[in-house]
């Protein structure tokens, strides 16, 4: 068990540090000098002040040094200062992505609650207009635009019913709205994923033994089938915590809910270069670990897989 | 000569499987009342983009500002935006846009995955450890965090999207590609294409690309239809498209601020937007069943 663990963690060293240098490459790979590029169409500012800036960026020196230091850095926790509101990167992240968390997290309950019980009924119910209306339903779900849909929910609960609030997150009650338009769209790929391994695990003789020894339908799906088809199940819901993090980018700009999505969008129309290469980099370093804990996860549920 | 005869004999029983398994695929994909559906839909789609400057009733960027903000009508269908444009005519001509930027990126994206799919299978050691490494590198960042961070880097702007989303989602393509080369690599007639002299170029291009097409038509239909929403959403947030674009997204992003009244500015684009995505993926879906029977065994 043990040795599977830092297996799953050794192979993951290569990545981050890939991770680390591909977004080290971002900020140099901005065509002229991304200062330049933050100032485009604005007052040129002095050039002490463009230079401190670099030094801040950490684009001054030869390239190989600057990769060290920001590697140092980064391993430090320090990535750098914001050039809009000058405050640490770090801290900026600190004080909005519980937002982004807790928004996860209520969207990931959603999406596993409707996602995972439409796929059960539309297995159990195979190809009866039960089955057919699910999955139209779930195919409009990954067709439908997360943005359009959030403004879509708005007209609707906020503007015309009045049931929650249009945007903000200073209350639970303007988790609902985003949380929900962000887990309805990623149920539509949980209910799809459920209903192919469900069908499959329906179909083996363990099941029917079940059905054979008499034991009633429910019992037959509850006990016997769901369990087993549970284990992909597990690993799709670990990948979605990818998708809903970066779902969140967009519904977060929609609803103006201050968790990291919105703060990395302010950044990108600002060209903020400090605080889109920290987000990229924390989420992305964020995702690689999630994927960790559902790779280990995994070993845990399916005793197939050997810890040897 | 005896070498000659073992590389045509399998090379012809191959064809004519090949022959049989796409006749079974197209009958298939034929009785996929959704799939045809979606066909259809892209196929109207299409005509429509190239009939556009036809079709809309107007310049698209005629002014009249008379006309602003007049609810869905006889005249106006789809009402009029801010400016009094009509957003029917709006939305005929962002068709353009929206399959542009969707092929594009899909070709920018299979093209650059499966030459380094077919590489990487096919050569295998340093080529194969390094690319796989860049795969997995890539595949890191969820979603469309990629492609945020390539527009970051190129700045804003319609082509630098179709770029960005086309980078961010090669690695896709690549993965898939070298599983394919890695499982056609045994097979017997590319050993004896290679057994006959074949060059690592010709057995490539020749007999493993054409055997591998399938899963990538899939994949390249599913890929527009995620190319057209993520370029949305990037026009969306300000990073595509620019306005007076009449870009699906970006419309849908200036009529935020009306959607209290004028809800039409936001509600059209939005649905093109979803039907189009909504075909691609039924499409695909299809192509999938059709080409790849197990996967809907049971």
């Amino acid at each position: 068990m043990f040795k599977y663990v830092l297996q799953r963690l050794a192979a993951a060293v290569p990545v981050l540090f890939g991770v680390t240098l591909l977004v080290f490459f971002m900020v140099r790979l901005v065509p002229g000098d991304p200062v330049d590029a933050m100032f485009a169409g604005q007052a040129e500012p002095s050039p002490e002040r463009k230079e401190a800036m670099r030094r801040q960026l950490g684009i001054d020196g030869p390239v190989p040094v600057q990769f060290a230091r920001f590697l140092g850095d980064a391993v430090r926790g320090d990535l750098g200062d914001s050039f809009r509101s000058k405050r640490p990167v770090v801290e900026e992240i600190r004080t909005r992505f519980p937002n982004t968390v807790k928004l996860t997290l209520a969207s990931l309950t959603v999406a596993i609650l409707l996602g995972v019980s439409a796929g059960i009924v539309a297995a159990v119910f195979r190809g009866t207009w039960v089955d057919g209306a699910s999955m139209l339903v779930a195919i409009l779900g990954v067709s439908v635009p997360g943005f359009w849909l959030g403004l879509m929910v708005i007209l609707l609960f906020s503007v015309r019913l009045g049931w929650f609030p249009v945007a903000g997150a200073s209350t639970w009650r303007h988790l609902v709205l985003p949380a929900v338009t962000l887990g309805v769209l990623a149920s539509a790929v949980l209910a799809r994923m459920t209903r192919a391994t469900m069908l499959e695990v329906l179909s083996q003789d363990y099941v029917r033994t079940a059905r054979a020894k008499g034991l009633g339908e429910s019992l037959v799906v509850l006990r016997h089938a769901l369990r087993n088809a549970l284990v992909p199940v597990v690993t799709m819901i670990g990948l979605q915590v990818g998708g809903l993090l970066s779902g969140a980018f967009i519904i977060e700009a929609v609803f103006a809910y201050p968790g990291i999505g919105l703060l990395a969008v302010n950044a990108l129309q600002t060209r903020d270069f400090p605080v889109i290469q920290g987000i990229v980099l924390f989420v992305a370093v964020i995702y690689v670990l999630v994927n960790l804990l559902v790779d280990v996860l995994y070993g845990f549920l399916d005793p197939r897989i050997g810890f040897g | 000569m005896a070498q000659l005869t073992a590389g045509t004999l399998p090379e012809l029983e191959r064809q004519r499987e090949t022959r049989r398994q796409r006749r079974l695929a197209i009958g298939r994909l034929r009785a996929n009342r959704l799939a045809v559906a979606g066909g259809a839909i892209i196929l109207a789609l299409a005509l429509v983009a190239l009939a556009a400057p036809l079709l809309a009733a107007e310049d698209q960027d005629s002014m009249t500002l008379e006309n602003q903000f007049l609810p869905p009508s006889a005249e106006h269908p789809f009402g009029t935006d801010d400016f009094g444009r009509d957003i029917l005519s709006r939305v005929i001509l962002g068709s353009r846009i929206s399959l542009q930027v969707g092929l594009v990126a899909v070709g920018i994206a299979a093209t650059v995955g499966t030459v380094i799919g077919l590489l990487a299978g096919y050569y295998g050691g340093w080529v194969d450890t390094i690319s796989q490494w860049a795969v997995d590198v890539m595949l890191a960042f969820p979603g469309l965090l990629l492609a945020l961070g390539v527009v970051a880097v190129l700045g804003p702007g319609l082509l630098n999207v179709m770029i960005a989303v086309g980078i961010g989602s090669f690695p896709g393509y690549a993965r898939l590609m070298r599983g394919q080369v890695l499982a056609l690599k045994q097979t017997e007639y590319v050993e004896a294409a290679r057994a006959s002299g074949a060059t690592g170029g010709r057995i490539l291009t020749r007999h493993i690309l054409p055997n591998a097409l399938s899963p990538l038509i899939v994949l390249a239909s599913l890929g527009v239809a995620g190319a057209i929403l993520t370029a949305a959403a990037l026009s969306f947030i300000g990073l595509g498209a620019q306005p007076p674009s009449p870009e699906w997204g970006a419309m849908l992003s200036s009529g935020r601020e009306y959607l209290r009244r004028e809800w039409w500015i936001t509600t059209f684009p939005g649905a093109a937007i979803a039907i189009t995505v909504l075909a691609f993926n039924l499409l695909g879906d299809g192509l999938r069943d059709a080409l790849d029977p197990r996967a809907t065994r049971g």
